[in-house]
């Protein structure tokens, strides 16, 4: 054989070994789409198992507001319902450092603009900002036979438990009973 | 033609490492969440575990105070009682005592004048923390119905910075003074400093010896039959009589979580009988 003879085969088979069969095509692809339906499978899953794990996490204020508002209660002398506001007088230490000349303490949700509300702590002349979203706040005295009554218009006695709901338009971010005396 | 064949090879593997990548970070973003609700869940856990073994506590101390403080010598501190408690994993130290047992300075300000209770605070107070000159709250003529409008809480707490040494101070300090209560003063049961003082204001004397006597007597001797041994005029016994008893109706409890020191320090206080009882709790 000449010495092009030969520079021909060579380049036959450099060419066989970087080509597939059809068979060899056929495997190739059925794994590759194996492998990728795998782990579109992985992501969704892992995907559906983020959005269930973020279902679970609560915003920080809601048990922040429901420890505040225990120890109002704990404190307090007497308590009414004015509007859509709960009072209470009450001998809780200052919250947050301020100094509180005020005896007299109210919830109430309020509007901050057009669509966002806000649940506040009012005390004296100050109103602190405990959470944002909530449209309505509820405080209820449980009775001795465990049923959720509302709180009188005038200034009553703290009960030993109560019931407090705190909830927006689409949301529930408390609904607890607080064990009080 | 070869170059093609590898690019195409090159795609699959890019986009394998690229789902891999976004399945991992996805994957991190679920533990971090799962992380912050298990947390969460612990804290709020272990925060309730607190709160039950607090209100057990409170609940029991407060129900049982009288039989508990029967046997407690009133020679020395009077009426209180220190014990350790270990409850729910977490050690706690109770200290229940007989609030009528005490001087209650409110009334002495609501009936003499403020200088005059805080000089009896002064007098009978026993801990470091300083006492406000004039009362935090007179010029805004609030009622002065915590201890931290009589004790300088602020300074202290800049000191310590810590509120939990401020409510150790607090129950240290006022082993002898009260705020709560009909106002009385259970003879029986205090000690005599206080009666001194109490009889001094009202008297502008020292006690009468059969006052002495009669502390730490079981069971206590009547209050009719105790004014009729002071040699008392009439209108002396009713003065003493709305200011004396030797009986007890107030009881209080501090609690304090020893093995956690985040755990807030907390007070209560219950006072009255059957229909009129009334209590106070306060978490420092």
């Amino acid at each position: 054989m000449g010495g092009g003879d030969c520079k021909l085969m060579n380049h036959r088979q450099h060419t066989c070994r970087t080509g597939m069969t059809l068979f060899e095509l056929m495997l190739a692809l059925a794994l590759s789409t194996l492998l990728l339906a795998g782990l579109v499978g992985v992501l969704s899953g892992v995907s559906k198992q983020a959005k269930v794990s973020e279902s679970f996490e609560q915003p920080a204020w809601p048990s922040r507001t429901a420890d505040i508002l225990r120890n109002d209660l704990l404190a307090a002398e007497s308590l009414w319902r004015q509007g859509e506001t709960v009072w209470m007088l009450t001998d809780a230490p200052p919250y947050q450092g301020i100094e509180n000349p005020s005896r007299r303490v109210g919830y109430a949700c309020q509007a901050i603009s057009d669509d966002q509300h806000a649940l506040v702590r009012i005390a004296g002349t100050h109103t602190a900002l405990l959470g944002l979203g909530p449209t309505e706040f509820v405080l209820e005295r449980i009775d001795g036979n465990g049923i959720a009554q509302p709180l009188p218009h005038q200034p009553g006695p703290v009960p030993a438990s109560a019931r407090l709901l705190v909830r927006g338009p689409e949301d529930m971010f408390l609904n607890q009973d607080l064990l009080i005396r | 033609m070869i170059r093609r064949a590898q690019t195409r090879r090159g795609f699959l593997l890019l986009t394998v490492l690229m789902m891999i990548a976004v399945a991992s970070l996805i994957l991190a973003r679920v533990a971090n969440s799962s992380m912050r609700v298990a947390t969460t869940a612990m804290t709020e856990e272990r925060e309730m575990r607190q709160r039950w073994a607090s209100y057990s506590m409170r609940r029991f101390a407060l129900s049982e105070a009288p039989g508990l403080l029967q046997d407690v010598d009133s020679s020395d501190v009077p009426s209180t009682l220190w014990r350790d408690i270990r409850l729910a994993g977490e050690d706690y130290r109770v200290i229940v005592s007989d609030e009528s047992a005490k001087l209650n300075v409110l009334r002495v300000a609501g009936e003499n004048d403020l200088a005059q209770a805080i000089e009896s605070l002064k007098r009978l107070s026993t801990g470091a923390i300083g006492i406000r000159p004039n009362g935090s709250q007179a010029a805004s003529h609030r009622p002065m119905t915590r201890w931290d409008d009589w004790f300088d809480v602020d300074s202290y707490t800049a000191a310590q910075s810590n509120r939990g040494h401020v409510a150790r101070e607090l129950a240290t300090s006022t082993q002898r003074v009260t705020l709560w209560g009909n106002g009385r003063l259970n003879v029986s049961r205090c000690d005599g400093e206080t009666i001194d003082l109490l009889w001094n204001r009202l008297f502008g004397r020292p006690a009468p010896s059969a006052l002495h006597q009669a502390r730490g007597q079981s069971p206590p001797m009547p209050w009719v039959a105790l004014s009729g041994q002071l040699g008392l005029r009439e209108s002396q016994i009713e003065k003493a009589t709305s200011w004396i008893q030797t009986d007890s109706d107030c009881w209080s409890v501090w609690v304090f979580c020893e093995s956690d020191r985040r755990v807030p320090p907390t007070f209560y206080v219950e006072w009255g009988r059957g229909g009129n009882q009334t209590s106070r709790g306060y978490v420092y």
